[in-house]
């Protein structure tokens, strides 16, 4: 008995400790009927959410206390709990006795009350913690539409060091990969921890980024950018950044490739004005000689002219003594004199020995005075071949017993030119043609006419001109023939020469068989 | 050959002793002209200017006056004698330009040929003889008209 008692008032404590729980409960607990449905209890809290008084409470069916479009989902959930003894149900809401409502979150279970089953709901108030997700949500789609509209693609990963998860992709980094261009990158951007095998803490703290740049086949660039930082929580995130760089890359390229042309241009002009300037140089040089040439001539031609008059009086002075000296009486006298014939054949064939010497250099100064044309520097109709007989005087002492020049002259018209530029243009094939052959060869001259022009044709058995070499020869300033010796103007200024003749200039060469020279020149026409 | 008197009066003129020398050979040795030489053009004038002169050769460069000039003077003292230069110069243009501006009978370039420097002389000399054969034949004509002038005014003296 009194153990019953006593159980009795230690049940009673209990029961008073319960429903001291469960009135202090911070959520609204209802005592069901799991047969009826209808609510047979309620705490306090229940009063604070349903707005309704406990007794009012009391008697109602469990569906009472929520909004009509509910009933359903209330009833299910009564009757799932009522057969399986568990059950919950979020996001339903308590229709107040004012008429507003609040957001519940409903779990229920069956329980053993005074030998009755009974279920009892625990419902607990969300409305606030709903309306801060709502905010949150309403902040994330605030941000995401704002990055949307960013131009370029944008995502976040978080925890990449130890469970990565992809936390954000704007619309343009999505429309960046589609169809065809589905890629290695997003594909690493998804699945893989981060892009880099194991992109270790210690790599992240030191780099920070990564980029990396990619073509597709559709012509479009991309740079791809991974950038990381460390959030507030202290877990590695990873900001992935792709460009469309198409557009500033081809601007890129375009900009190269004007550079490129520029610098060409640049490159071809600065060669034109080298040739000009060889060819002021050459000018220069021309009108210097000239000068020379003329005062030379001067001086020269004085003296020249005494000793070749006075040679003559020689000769005619001796054939004049020979007239005395073949008279029979005189002879007769000479004849016992072997001494004054000597003397007198002596003089006879030195004065002719001088006669040969006076007519050369006689010949050397005219070919130097025509060689500068000093009287005819303006432009003229010559004979070509005259041109060339007058250099070849003059280059003589460089070919002279070594190099025999062949002459083929042709039947060629006369041409309208510079005769003492063409003139410069034989002495620098010729001097070349001399100074490529090392001991002894041949030089031949052929002229001819071609298809409406003359063709002046130089053939050495030279040393020959490497390939390399032959497209460079006519540049300003290429030499092979080492410093002191060359200047490397020659065929450039030989080039210009021609082209300002309006005419071309052909080489072909062999290594070890020799270079040939053509002139193309076009026919003068009848003035 | 020695009857200097009759024979022309050849004057060269060229500040080169050795010139001058040679030609005095030439023409000594092929002709029996009266050879006179100058090494100073304005010296050269002068003798022009006091003497009967045939025939005129000049240098074209020399420093106290050039053969231009000299041979323009020559003109303007005695215009009936031929002027012949002898050049060493190589500038034949303005030669050219200068002879058609002085009137010269010839125009010969250094290292000259004798053959040639005596037919060009002989031709001026002809062409000098010619001009003065013709002058005399002119003075004569002149004289026979004046004669005949005399004549007629005496005629008509008488008859008046």
């Amino acid at each position: 008995m009194f153990s019953r008692k006593k159980e009795m008032k230690l049940l009673q404590e209990s029961e008073e400790k319960y429903r001291k729980m469960i009135e202090k409960a911070y959520d609204a607990i209802f005592t069901v009927d799991a047969s009826t449905a209808k609510i047979l209890e309620a705490n306090p809290k229940a009063e604070e959410i349903t707005g309704y008084a406990v007794e009012e409470l009391v008697g109602m069916n469990v569906w009472d206390v929520h909004p009509p479009e509910e009933e359903g989902a209330v009833k299910e959930l009564f009757d799932r709990v009522s057969e399986t003894g568990v059950g919950e149900c979020n996001e339903l809401h308590f229709l107040k006795k004012d008429g507003s409502q609040v957001v519940v979150d409903i779990s229920a279970s069956v329980v053993a009350y005074d030998d009755k089953k009974v279920i009892q709901r625990i419902c607990r108030d969300v409305t606030s913690r709903r309306e801060l997700e709502k905010k949150n949500e309403f902040q994330r789609r605030y941000y995401e539409q704002i990055f949307d509209l960013v131009p370029i693609g944008l995502g976040v990963k978080k925890d990449v060091d130890t469970d990565p998860k992809v936390d954000f992709e704007n619309k343009m980094l999505r429309d960046m990969f589609y169809g065809d261009l589905e890629d290695t990158f997003h594909i690493r951007w998804h699945q893989s921890p981060a892009l880099m095998a194991v992109p270790t803490k210690s790599y992240l703290e030191e780099t920070g980024a990564y980029a990396e740049e990619r073509s597709y086949p559709d012509g479009r660039i991309f740079l791809f950018t991974l950038n990381y930082f460390m959030n507030e929580e202290g877990s590695w995130c990873e900001v992935a950044i792709a460009q469309d760089i198409t557009s500033r890359k081809r601007l890129q390229e375009k900009l190269i490739k004007a550079n490129e042309e520029l610098e060409d241009k640049v490159e071809e002009r600065t060669k034109e004005l080298r040739q000009k300037q060889a060819q002021l140089i050459q000018a220069e040089k021309m009108a210097a000689l000239g000068n020379l040439v003329a005062g030379v001539a001067h001086e020269i031609n004085t003296p020249l002219g005494a000793m070749i008059s006075n040679n003559d009086v020689t000769i005619r002075s001796m054939e004049k003594l020979h007239g005395i000296i073949d008279k029979p009486e005189v002879a007769s006298m000479i004849h016992e004199h072997e001494e004054i014939q000597k003397l007198l054949e002596c003089i006879d064939e030195m004065s002719v020995v001088t006669r040969t010497a006076g007519r050369r250099l006689s010949k050397i100064v005219n070919s130097l005075r025509r060689f500068a044309r000093l009287d005819e520097a303006e432009l003229d109709t010559v004979n070509v071949h005259e041109g060339l007989d007058s250099t070849l005087t003059l280059v003589h002492h460089e070919l002279k017993n070594r190099v025999e020049v062949h002459k083929e002259y042709g039947d060629i018209p006369k041409v309208t030119c510079y005769p003492n530029q063409l003139n410069q243009v034989y002495m620098n094939i010729l001097v070349n043609a001399s100074q490529a052959i090392e001991d002894k060869g041949d030089v031949f001259i052929r002229t001819y006419q071609r298809d409406g022009s003359i063709v002046i044709e130089f053939r050495d058995s030279g040393r020959g001109i490497p390939k390399e070499n032959l497209k460079r020869i006519f540049d300003p300033g290429f030499t092979t023939k080492g410093t002191g010796v060359g200047t490397g103007l020659g065929l450039s200024i030989v080039y210009q020469i021609i082209e300002d003749h309006k005419g071309q200039i052909e080489v072909e060469s062999e290594v070890g068989k020799g270079s040939t020279f053509r002139i193309i020149l076009p026919i003068a026409r009848e003035r | 050959m020695d009857n200097g008197k009759d024979q022309p009066t050849i004057i060269i003129v060229d500040d080169e002793e050795m010139v001058l020398q040679s030609l005095n050979s030439i023409l000594g040795l092929e002709t029996s002209y009266n050879v006179v030489s100058h090494t100073s053009p304005r010296e050269a004038l002068q003798y022009i200017e006091s003497n009967d002169v045939d025939l005129v050769i000049s240098d074209y460069l020399m420093p106290e006056m050039d053969g231009i000039s000299f041979l323009a003077k020559v003109r303007e003292l005695k215009p009936q004698i031929p002027r012949i230069i002898l050049t060493g110069y190589a500038d034949k243009e303005n030669a050219i330009k200068a002879i058609n501006e002085v009137g010269l009978f010839q125009y010969i370039e250094k290292p000259w040929d004798n053959d040639d420097l005596l037919i060009i002389i002989r031709n001026g000399l002809e062409k000098q003889k010619l001009l003065k054969d013709l002058q005399e034949k002119i003075n004569e004509i002149n004289g026979a008209y004046s004669d005949l002038q005399k004549i007629q005014n005496e005629i008509l003296k008488t008859f008046v």
